[in-house]
């Protein structure tokens, strides 16, 4: 258990940490895809099987194929070595981010008396209580999303297509 | 007790096998790229660097530009995909969620259509 | 078992790369990405917690997180669509050259 959480943890953050670091966008983005994978066997970890195999298709199947293609149409992916990669004041954001993480995140979750063993050790894993969960209380929030998921695709679709060629077809 | 703690061996133990299975799968294909790095003499020529063994050598850099719409196919993907998350829950627990579950999910499929037939009423479903 | 506190401790790391990337890269799409790995951190909290909590029956967590990468997988499709039409106007995608409201 120990064993399988520490490789896993390790190989997340590493994975992380070279995808924020890298300047070859491509490369970014399959160590983004480890980063993913890696998450999802710390769900299994977890006993959340199912959010496991939803992590696996939506983010290394949809999300990480998207950056990609969204990598290939701006261009720039090997990024020139003499230009910077990093944003002004980098220093600064170093410093804040290692803030918030010393300062606010870490002292909060050591202080807090957190339980050692889960309360309850048996888990039913099976999807079927989260479809039953989904359709009663939660069935106002699958239309919201289905809303939302339907704006987000117009949206997208509207903002991606160039002026030109929505201006075209007016014409036509 | 003794129940929980059969619970959690057989959980793992079959994570235990996939896990083996997946170190199993890239040895087997890292090996043969190590060993033909080891065995394989290293003379590099400039015939031999050229990316075709015959045909017309490519031209201009590899990392082109590419056509918006392989991003709008993707971008469809995604959404479906969701969608398709959804719609496997309700469909394990089908026989338990009644003619509600039944609605609620026709309306949740529904709204997506829209956005399918506003796909194809701008004609980005077709390859042009 | 693995405490809560060594699930939580690695969330919180992931969450620091997450915005080291946002705040110290300047393109657009590496910023994206920062983003996505906060929100998976944030994910992986739900899901230890849900884990350790009283009532793992009543799969908040896990229903919450369930929506949050819906919602991740929309927010990333809108940004990248934002990201290429940007790029389209200004030819770069690097965010420090994007000024045009800054004169």
């Amino acid at each position: 258990m120990i064993i399988a959480f520490s490789i896993l943890s390790v190989i997340a953050v590493i994975s992380a940490l070279l995808a924020v670091r890298l300047r070859n966008l491509v490369h970014a983005t399959l160590t983004l895809m480890a980063f993913f994978v890696a998450l999802a066997g710390l769900f299994i970890l977890l006993m959340a099987e199912f959010l496991a195999a939803v992590q696996i298709l939506v983010y290394v199947g949809a999300v990480g194929i998207l950056i990609l293609f969204a990598i290939m149409l701006t261009q720039q992916v090997t990024g020139n070595v003499k230009e910077h990669i990093e944003a002004h004041g980098a220093l600064w954001g170093l410093a804040g981010a290692t803030a918030v993480l010393l300062t606010l995140l870490l002292p909060a979750i050591l202080k807090t008396a957190l339980p050692l063993q889960p309360v309850v050790e048996t888990i039913d894993p099976s999807v079927r209580a989260l479809g039953l969960n989904l359709m009663s209380p939660y069935a106002i929030a699958l239309q919201v999303i289905a809303l939302l998921l339907t704006a987000a695709l117009l949206g997208a679709v509207v903002i991606a297509i160039s002026p030109e060629k929505s201006e075209e077809e007016k014409k036509s | 007790m003794i129940e929980t703690y059969i619970f959690v061996a057989t959980y793992f133990y079959h994570y235990l096998l996939i896990a083996i299975l997946g170190v199993i799968a890239v040895i087997f294909a890292c090996t043969p790229l190590a060993i033909a790095w080891v065995l394989a003499p290293k003379k590099p020529g400039k015939t031999k660097n050229e990316s075709y063994e015959c045909g017309i050598e490519s031209k201009g850099d590899p990392w082109m530009q590419f056509k918006v719409q392989y991003y709008l196919y993707a971008l469809a993907f995604v959404i479906f995909d969701i969608e398709a998350v959804f719609l496997y829950p309700w469909a394990v627990a089908f026989t338990g969620v009644g003619l509600g579950g039944f609605i609620a999910m026709s309306v949740f499929i529904l709204i997506l259509v829209e956005s399918l037939i506003y796909l194809w009423g701008k004609g980005l479903l077709e390859w042009k | 078992m693995v405490p809560l506190h060594y699930y939580l401790v690695v969330s919180a790391i992931l969450f620091f790369v997450g915005l080291l990337g946002v705040l110290t890269r300047r393109h657009a799409i590496i910023v994206l990405i920062g983003v996505e790995i906060m929100l998976n951190a944030a994910n992986l909290n739900f899901i230890a917690f849900w884990r350790f909590g009283p009532n793992p029956d009543l799969l908040l967590g896990q229903l919450f997180t369930l929506f949050s990468i819906a919602i991740a997988g929309a927010e990333a499709a809108v940004g990248l669509a934002l990201v290429i039409a940007v790029y389209r106007f200004y030819k770069t995608p690097d965010l420090e050259k994007m000024t045009s409201l800054h004169e």
